[in-house]
């Protein structure tokens, strides 16, 4: 029975044996079809996986990153003025505020004009930034690390190119969550032509906690898109775990 | 923007493509693959003073990803069965979606997309550090002692199992050949 060299093949097809040896298996393989076939499939194996496309990045996550790293700003009176209309504060209420900082209003109103307001009551500068860059394959944030309670969340699909004109965030989980939930949630969801989330949602993927879960959902049925001829589907993930 | 941060964005955008395929693959997850490589870079920017101009940025952002993965790896292990987030498998996803961003050039054959499809799943269905092994040799080029230590096991240990994966692996090809 001819012992084939079997233990040897892969480091052999590595050039990593010792002359002798090396010369050795090359001889049996020269006559041996069986150890020559494993051979040719070591080289399809590595050319096979060479193959496999290299996968680049999208602006979203460059930018997910300078905003990890970027220096916290000090909170602009505008966004939080905006965060008090996105809070449903009726406004007479926001203009008590405007009058009590009264005051010290005049130099943000010199600044350039912001970006239409719905598209960035709850960004933060670094993040229209962001969304400015991949106005393509647009993908939303929550606010940065000045307001710690909202997920972060991105969308996908086609509907990920349309603006958001309302948006009602999740609760997070609690700061020591049971274990057992991963804290992220995939839905897939359908827009009418008229910016409603239409409310047969599916979840693709759940935070592990149905509590969660529902919050999740109830909260993503009130959000609203920018009117369209069509309707559009797409995708939302909620990191419910890990808020900034 | 500083001199350092422009350097550090210039590296990072190089680089980002080689770190998240890297990511990738060693996940398996396009979900973890994407942490993996922010978590990458986040490390790599509070090191980035001290490591300017040293080496290959690129070999640099390599080892913290494989040195964060591994990381996560060993905390997944501590933690009780069901915990968490499991690297060892395609968990959530299925193994199919595994690259599943990628598309198949016009030109490709239906056998070899399928041939492909395969080879991903069964990549994606080898045990994390099997696949890290598979993935830094046939894809990256590392030598046998470069992985040993990378990650931190043994010469003899990168020898057999690397042949354990491919002679798993040819089964793709011996199916097909049959």
């Amino acid at each position: 029975m001819e012992n084939h060299p079997q233990n040897q093949l892969s480091e052999f097809f590595d050039q990593r044996l010792d002359a002798a040896a090396q010369a050795l298996v090359q001889s049996h393989v020269a006559h041996c079809e069986k150890c020559a076939e494993e051979l040719r499939h070591m080289a399809t194996l590595r050319q096979s996986l060479k193959a496999i496309p290299q996968v680049q990045p999208d602006e979203v996550l460059y930018a997910r990153v300078k905003s990890r790293v970027a220096p916290e700003p000090a909170p602009s009176l505008l966004a939080r003025l905006g965060n008090i209309w996105e809070s449903g504060l009726p406004a007479f209420a926001a203009s008590a505020v405007m009058v009590l900082i009264g005051a010290g209003i005049w130099h943000e109103l010199a600044r350039p004009a912001l970006p239409r307001p719905e598209t960035v009551l709850n960004w933060d500068a670094r993040e229209v930034r962001a969304k400015q860059v991949a106005p393509v394959r647009a993908a939303a944030f929550s606010p940065s690390k000045k307001s710690r309670k909202d997920p972060v969340y991105q969308i996908t699909g086609a509907i990920a190119e349309r603006p958001i004109l309302k948006k009602v965030m999740p609760q997070c989980a609690a700061a020591q969550p049971a274990e057992m939930i991963s804290g992220v949630i995939e839905v897939e969801f359908m827009v009418d032509p008229a910016g409603a989330v239409q409310p047969d949602l599916r979840v693709k993927r759940t935070t592990g906690s149905p509590a969660l879960d529902t919050g999740a959902t109830q909260a993503l049925r009130q959000w609203q898109f920018v009117p369209s001829h069509r309707s559009d589907s797409g995708s939302i993930r909620f990191d419910l775990l890990n808020c900034f | 923007v500083s001199e350092l941060e422009e350097s550090f964005d210039r590296a990072m955008r190089a680089n980002g493509e080689k770190i998240l395929s890297l990511a990738l693959r060693l996940t398996s997850r396009r979900d973890l693959a994407d942490d993996l490589t922010q978590d990458t870079f986040v490390k790599a920017y509070e090191h980035w003073p001290d490591f300017r101009g040293r080496s290959d940025p690129g070999t640099w952002f390599y080892r913290i990803c494989v040195n964060l993965w591994k990381n996560r790896l060993r905390d997944e292990r501590r933690k009780p069965l069901g915990h968490g987030i499991s690297l060892e498998g395609p968990e959530g996803l299925g193994p199919g979606e595994f690259l599943a961003d990628q598309e198949p050039t016009p030109d490709e054959s239906l056998d070899a997309a399928a041939r492909q499809s395969q080879l991903t799943e069964a990549l994606a269905l080898l045990e994390s550090k099997d696949r890290a092994i598979l993935v830094m040799r046939e894809i990256d080029d590392l030598s046998y002692e470069e992985i040993a230590e990378m990650l931190e096991i043994p010469l003899g240990t990168v020898k057999s199992r690397l042949a354990r994966c491919r002679e798993k692996l040819a089964d793709l090809y011996r199916k097909t050949d049959a």
